[in-house]
């Protein structure tokens, strides 16, 4: 009985664990090369693992970064917050006889595509991940000065 | 408890956890749909040569606010930039766009030349600028302009060392569905223009 009680706990936070860590979505990363032996390369992970990873950088790293980064956190937040205001759009096309870049808002997140003769490379990251990164780096930040 | 019940009980706790999850994920995603009307701002350009090159760029107003308003970098400061040791040479630049506006409709300037043709002027509330340039390769190109009298108020409100560039892309949001540039050349044709359409089609 003892056992069942353990086991319906684990579960209970398994399942509360997952559905936190999926709330955000995932990040997608695509890279496939044309070549014979080209590389393919498709990666997705949570989405809160960019809040939960800001969370946890090193103070001493973070000193580091915080020169280059801080000034752009404040406009990184509002850029995301203002893309999930809009509807599904592209915001930048450019095609050309070899090259086809595309930057859109679809499914609550920023896509990036580019296709080229070589390689096809695809980007889609969720914006509220982005936005609550920028929040988590910005709060340390403020935090630390 | 039998071990059917458990099994149950497990299937259940873990259904409803989930469930939950993904009802904040879609409650969340909600939210973040706004509703007013968004006002956008277009770049259009196609090269009609051999390699048919094209951009298109549609950017939201209210972006260009919060990117511009959130800049805090060397001249960029809250959407204001500094010009304060700009080299106008010794041209008093407020003046003469207050003159302008001031002024009644008509053409300011006009120069014909044998390369360059040039038109200022104002007209119902715009400042239009029209030139044509030829070229003995690329034949002629023709450029126009218009920019609302409401955008440069607005781009010289703050004082005499500071440029407002969100008052005067609000201003401009405000000014109503409008083409603010056009060049056309033999090969090339360049469309700046702003209205309520999240596509530039």
């Amino acid at each position: 009985m003892i056992l069942a009680k353990i086991a319906l706990g684990l579960c209970a936070t398994v399942a509360v664990g997952t559905g936190y860590l999926v709330q955000d979505g995932f990040v997608h990363v695509g890279v496939d090369e044309y070549r014979a032996d080209g590389t393919h390369v498709h990666l997705i992970v949570p989405a809160m693992a960019g809040p939960i990873a800001a969370y946890f950088v090193p103070e001493r790293d973070l000193r580091g970064a915080e020169r280059d980064l801080r000034p752009y956190l404040p406009m990184i937040r509002e850029v995301a917050k203002e893309l999930g205001k809009l509807p599904d759009t592209e915001f930048v096309e450019v095609r050309s006889c070899t090259d086809h870049v595309q930057i859109r808002k679809a499914g609550g997140g920023l896509n990036i595509e580019v296709e080229s003769e070589q390689e096809h490379v695809r980007v889609w990251v969720p914006l509220r991940a982005v936005y609550d990164t920028a929040s988590v780096f910005e709060s340390r930040f403020s935090h630390s000065d | 408890m039998n071990t059917h019940t458990r099994r149950l009980s497990f299937g259940l706790v873990a259904s409803i956890m989930l469930l939950a999850g993904l009802t904040v994920t879609s409650v969340r995603a909600q939210n973040t749909q706004g509703s007013k009307e968004e006002r956008w701002l277009h770049v259009r350009v196609d090269c009609s040569d051999s390699k048919g090159d094209t951009v298109h760029v549609n950017v939201p107003v209210e972006l260009a606010v919060a990117v511009l308003g959130n800049v805090n970098h060397e001249n960029l400061h809250n959407g204001h930039i500094s010009v304060g040791h700009a080299d106008l040479n010794g041209t008093d630049l407020r003046a003469m766009l207050k003159a302008v506006r001031d002024a009644r409709d008509g053409e300011f300037v006009t120069v014909n030349s044998r390369d360059t043709d040039v038109r200022v002027a104002k007209q119902g509330g715009y400042l239009l600028v029209h030139a044509i340039n030829r070229h003995e390769n690329k034949g002629e190109q023709n450029v126009e302009v218009r920019v609302p009298l409401t955008v440069v108020d607005a781009l010289l409100a703050p004082g005499n060392d500071e440029l407002d560039l969100v008052g005067a892309i609000r201003a401009l949001a405000a000014s109503g569905d409008t083409e603010l540039v056009s060049v056309k050349d033999r090969n090339n044709t360049v469309h700046v223009w702003l209205d309520s359409k999240s596509s530039g089609a």
